[in-house]
């Protein structure tokens, strides 16, 4: 049994949610692991972001994101609407602004995200992927997407890579 | 440290989303792994479909569904009602019907966004904890595999995999 670890680092637009498709980096990992059966999870510690395994919708909007993603992100912003201004969620509160502001955050306006921890909380931070004979067990369609929901800034996020087998 | 993998078949009905109840089949699964302590992982590769733990309803609405997964159908259809004509969500597009139609699904068939909408938020896996030849799923949970898609009935596969010793 072996483990082996990769990471992925990218960079979201900010203005809206971005969903990066990671598919082919993931692979490349797996390969330099030498691991042909097993599991691989894919994880993000970001509390404003999600791991999603989902087919690719091809159209895309002027945005740039894909049909699906779209119609994902207009259902949360039924659910979940956009943090546009203190007090619309009770998070952040004062203390939290404090907080931010001592860990040298930019300025209070970088907590208004509270849409984006929510909606993350939703889809969870991580997916495990069956890995058999070296390949990757995402049917014919599956691409695996990071999603960064915070839309607030641009952002360079890590996306880590566990894969556990022989 | 061992791995054990097999693969459950499983048949939807088409006419509303179907709950598979895969418990016993993956406990003789790990019955034949040999494998007392670790993790079982059971994952489907379908993007419209999902596993999630759950205890049992007991009571079974006529649809056929349990009541607790006729509520959470229920819930969804209030977030994400199902998708019955094109144009009624962005998905499917042009690209994409063109796309499908390249790979044998007609137009009906891609009219599953609401499918894939409720299968990105409950997520592809569930991992279990496994200790002494036992899954931990309390005194009342169970696995189930959900498939959201009702454009039509589908014969899904679930992958079981046992790790541990």
């Amino acid at each position: 049994m072996k483990i082996y670890k990769g990471k992925i680092e990218v960079q979201s637009e900010g203005l809206h949610p971005t969903f990066h498709d990671i598919t082919t980096q993931v692979k490349d990992i797996l390969s330099q692991s030498g691991i042909k059966n097993g599991v691989c999870t894919v994880y993000s510690h970001h509390t404003t972001c999600s791991v999603m395994i989902q087919e690719c919708s091809h159209d895309k909007t002027y945005f740039g994101l894909e049909f699906l993603q779209q119609d994902l992100c207009n259902i949360m912003e039924k659910m979940i609407p956009t943090c546009r201004v203190e007090n619309q969620y009770l998070h952040p509160g004062p203390e939290h602004i404090e907080f931010g502001d001592s860990v040298g955050e930019p300025g209070p306006w970088t907590s208004l995200n509270t849409d984006a921890h929510l909606r993350s909380i939703f889809f969870c931070r991580s997916e495990t992927i069956d890995l058999e004979n070296g390949a990757l067990d995402l049917g014919e369609f599956g691409h695996i997407y990071f999603v960064d929901w915070d839309q607030v800034r641009a952002r360079k996020r890590t996306i880590k890579i566990n894969v556990i087998g022989e | 440290m061992n791995i054990y993998r097999e693969s459950i078949a499983v048949q939807s009905t088409g006419m509303r989303p179907t709950f598979h109840n895969v418990t016993n089949q993956v406990q003789e699964i790990i019955a034949r792994s040999k494998i007392q302590n670790g993790i079982c992982v059971v994952y489907s590769h379908h993007t419209t479909c999902s596993v999630t733990t759950q205890e049992c309803s007991f009571d079974v609405a006529y649809t056929g569904l349990e009541y607790l997964q006729q509520d959470l159908v229920d819930v969804f259809e209030k977030i994400i009602p199902t998708c019955r004509k094109e144009g009624q969500y962005m998905h499917p597009g042009p690209r994409l019907t063109e796309f499908s139609a390249q790979h044998g699904e007609d137009k009906p068939g891609t009219l599953n966004t609401d499918a894939h909408l409720r299968s990105a938020i409950l997520g592809r896996s569930e991992s279990v904890v496994l200790i002494d030849g036992k899954l931990d799923l309390g005194e009342f949970g169970f696995i189930y595999f959900v498939d959201f898609d009702i454009t039509r009935p589908r014969g899904r596969v679930v992958q079981v995999q046992v790790m541990g010793e």
